[in-house]
């Protein structure tokens, strides 16, 4: 199934939420996560070094998720990483918006360790096909 | 007891990072009354309200999820035009932000918050759906039915999102699994305590001790870190260097190039402590624009209740401070800040009268100068008048008549200090209680600290504070009396001058020198501590502290010297500040000259100084 080496990105504006993701993540036994703190981090970040999966809040400065997960998807280099966005918006277009913008999943604040095994089992199946 | 048992780490760093962030969310409330339609401002203040939401959430804090949910929903509004803000919509948002940060203060404590008031939440809930709180059957509703519907709480009807995913990218929806998904994230909060608790168990014994208001971590910049380790590691190895020198030293081998390595090997120690100390001091400096962010809306607050309208300008947030000097100053400042807007500044029609601009500025600013820090505020009002201050202290029965006619006008201003004096008749329910001032002196005292007062009648007042940088090393200059030396604060020190018998002069029964044209009393050191004078002094050191200015005459000198005082436990002897060790090793005390001065010797100080005038 999944491979515990997978290099995490988390990125997050508020380093409360970057460790709750990570101790979450570090739970279910991925331990290789790296943090950044804005979208524009996060893109420079991916550009410098290889990252297996992306978990990104949606509302940040600078750059938000959904711009970031636009950039990733445009990008031919890094366009095949599954991207979660993590977010407490729970509204109907924001949904459409990451789907169609092309998100891997989509989860909202707050979680538990099991929802967020649950979303990237799913994710990884999705992978794997 | 505590309701976050293994979950201490995660809740510090939630409380220190989300103060910060409603500190921030209330100064840009206050922006936004000027520029109310600044879509930047709209949209951070929205993003802070979600940001503290996302993590109340994690820690189960519902009440706090509750009120910044809606808080954001207003935002939401706002920053997309669905809604336009308005006076009365602002006090409840301010209200709102008042309350989230009472949460914060019975996080901090360990304790989960109390749920909103449910006035309060009914009110933002009523600003929602586009009513104007207090005018509640009016107004008909502006945005849309739609909008106004509590819109999907993280708690309870929320749009079956996974759903709508999965049929946008064509999945097949997984029977039934994501909606009991999301119930199981919302109904199992005990189950995920549960599970970290007993992984942390040791950690909750802290948070008996971190139970105090007062903030027990700080974040260091990982350079600064980095610079004491590197520091420490050259240490070790300057250690390394001496050890085997000394080995050298033992086995008899003292020639001149041993004894040259020896002196090179002390001197490098010499500054890389001096850098360490430094460096260690520096981990502790943090930026003063944190502790100023609170003001802004203190001063709003204040002035709208008082009827004024007051801006609080703030400058030089980036200068650092000690931690701990940090949070000793807030009282002081909160007081002045306060003083400036309900004493200092004058009421609309009065500043129009006297042809100012309707708005009050005050200014807060820090500027590092040398090795002190500057705090200076100053506002534009009108000022204070020495003979009307002078009068009041008299009437209140602080100095007598023959002693205010001896201050000049500097001095009188500093009567406001004294305990008792508050120069408004009527006693505001905001900053005169008259306990003020006095208490405001005592706490900048404290801090090895300055306060200075300059006014100019009809133009305005200008506080100034005055601070050392750190108070874990005070820089001393050591002097010698009756053969003990004593270390005084160098900071009070303006010159050192040698006592010439035939320059001493008797005004008023008191010995006294003119320097400069200024005449300065004489103080002997012996007599202040109660000695008997076994020489006479043959130096004098020129003091300046906020009020007093005199000469300190002492036997002779040491020197000056970088100091880590050592309070001396149990015991306060009067005008003592604490002890230190010298260079060889001998006990110095460090002494108080304010404490001192208070003395009741302090008095009679002068008057042993005309006994060995008399005697010379």
């Amino acid at each position: 199934m999944s491979d515990n080496n997978l290099r995490f990105l988390v990125v997050d504006d508020f380093s409360t939420m970057r460790r709750i993701v990570r101790n979450l993540l570090k739970e279910l036994g991925f331990g290789n996560v790296e943090e950044a703190e804005d979208g524009q981090i996060a893109l420079q970040k991916l550009k410098n070094a290889p990252y297996d999966f992306i978990v990104t809040d949606w509302n940040m400065p600078n750059m938000t998720g959904i711009e970031l997960l636009k950039a990733v998807r445009t990008d031919p280099q890094l366009k095949h990483l599954p991207v979660l966005m993590v977010t407490a918006e729970a509204k109907k277009e924001n949904i459409i918006e990451a789907a169609t913008a092309g998100a891997s999943g989509y989860i909202v604040k707050p979680f538990t360790a099991a929802t967020l095994d649950e979303k990237l089992k799913k994710i990884f199946a999705n992978l794997n096909k | 007891m505590n309701d976050f048992a293994g979950m201490d780490d995660l809740l510090q760093d939630f409380i220190t990072e989300s103060t910060e962030l409603i500190s921030e969310v209330d100064n840009k409330l206050v922006e936004l009354e000027k520029r109310p339609d600044d879509r930047h401002l709209l949209n951070d203040i929205f993003r802070g309200f979600h940001t503290i939401k996302g993590g109340a959430g994690f820690l189960n804090v519902d009440a706090m999820v509750s009120l910044c949910h809606r808080t954001e929903n207003l935002f939401d509004k706002l920053r997309n035009g669905e809604m336009t803000l308005s006076p009365e919509y602002l006090d409840v948002i301010l209200a709102a932000t008042g309350e989230v940060r009472e949460m914060f203060g019975a996080l901090a404590q360990g304790r989960m918050p109390q749920p909103v008031e449910p006035e309060l939440l009914e009110t933002l809930d009523a600003v929602l759906r586009g009513e104007i709180p207090g005018a509640a059957k009016s107004a008909a509703p502006v945005a849309t039915p739609a909008a106004s519907a509590p819109v999907a709480a993280p708690v309870g009807n929320e749009p079956d999102w996974q759903h709508l995913y999965d049929a946008l990218l064509g999945n097949e929806p997984t029977a039934a699994a994501p909606v009991p998904q999301v119930a199981m994230a919302i109904a199992e909060p005990e189950v995920m305590l549960n599970e970290t608790a007993p992984r942390l168990p040791a950690k909750s014994a802290n948070l008996s001790a971190a139970a105090g208001t007062q903030e027990t971590t700080i974040r260091i910049d990982t350079h600064r870190l980095d610079q004491v380790l590197n520091l420490s590691g050259e240490i070790g190895l300057t250690k390394n260097r001496l050890t085997t020198l000394r080995s050298d030293v033992v086995s008899g081998k003292i020639d001149g190039s041993t004894l040259k390595a020896l002196d090179e090997a002390i001197s490098q120690l010499d500054l890389l402590v001096g850098d360490l100390q430094n460096a260690v001091m520096k981990t502790r400096m943090q930026p003063i624009g944190r502790q100023f962010q609170k003001y802004p809306r203190l001063a709003r607050d204040l002035a709208r209740q008082l009827g004024k309208e007051v801006e609080l300008v703030i400058s030089g947030e980036e200068t650092e401070l000690d931690k701990t000097m940090l949070e000793d100053l807030n009282d002081p400042l909160v007081h002045l800040v306060r003083n400036a807007v309900d004493h200092g500044v004058e009421t609309i029609e009065d500043r129009l009268a006297a042809g100012k601009p309707a708005k009050a500025i005050v200014q807060l600013s820090a500027t590092q100068v040398g090795d002190h820090i500057l705090i200076e505020i100053t506002d534009d009002g009108h000022g204070m008048r020495p003979d009307v201050i002078r009068k009041k202290a008299v009437d209140k029965g602080l100095i007598d008549a023959e002693t205010a006619n001896s201050l000049d006008d500097k001095q009188s201003l500093q009567l406001i200090f004294l305990p008792g004096f508050s120069t408004k008749d009527q006693i505001s329910s905001v900053s005169g209680r008259g306990v003020g001032m006095d208490v405001v002196k005592t706490n900048i005292q404290k801090l090895n600290g300055r306060i200075d007062i300059q006014s100019v009648v009809g133009e305005g007042t200008r506080f100034s504070i005055s601070l050392p940088l750190t108070l874990a090393i005070l820089p001393v200059l050591v002097v010698r009396v009756c053969d003990q030396a004593f270390a005084v604060p160098l900071a009070m020190v303006r010159e050192i001058i040698p006592i010439d018998n035939r320059s001493i002069q008797e005004v008023s029964g008191r010995a006294t020198i003119v320097v400069r044209d200024e005449i300065l009393p004489v103080k002997s050191l012996a007599g202040l501590l109660g000695w008997p004078e076994t020489q006479v002094p043959r130096f004098g050191v020129l003091m300046q502290s906020a009020e007093h200015s005199f000469i300190l005459a002492v036997d002779s000198f040491i020197g000056r010297d970088d100091v880590v005082i050592k309070p001396l436990q149990n015991i306060r002897p009067l005008g003592v500040a604490g002890a230190t060790l010298s260079g060889d090793g001998s006990v110095v005390l460090v002494l108080d000259m304010e404490d001192l001065l208070a003395t009741p010797a302090a008095e009679t100080a002068a008057p042993s100084a005309t006994r060995w005038l008399a005697t010379a």
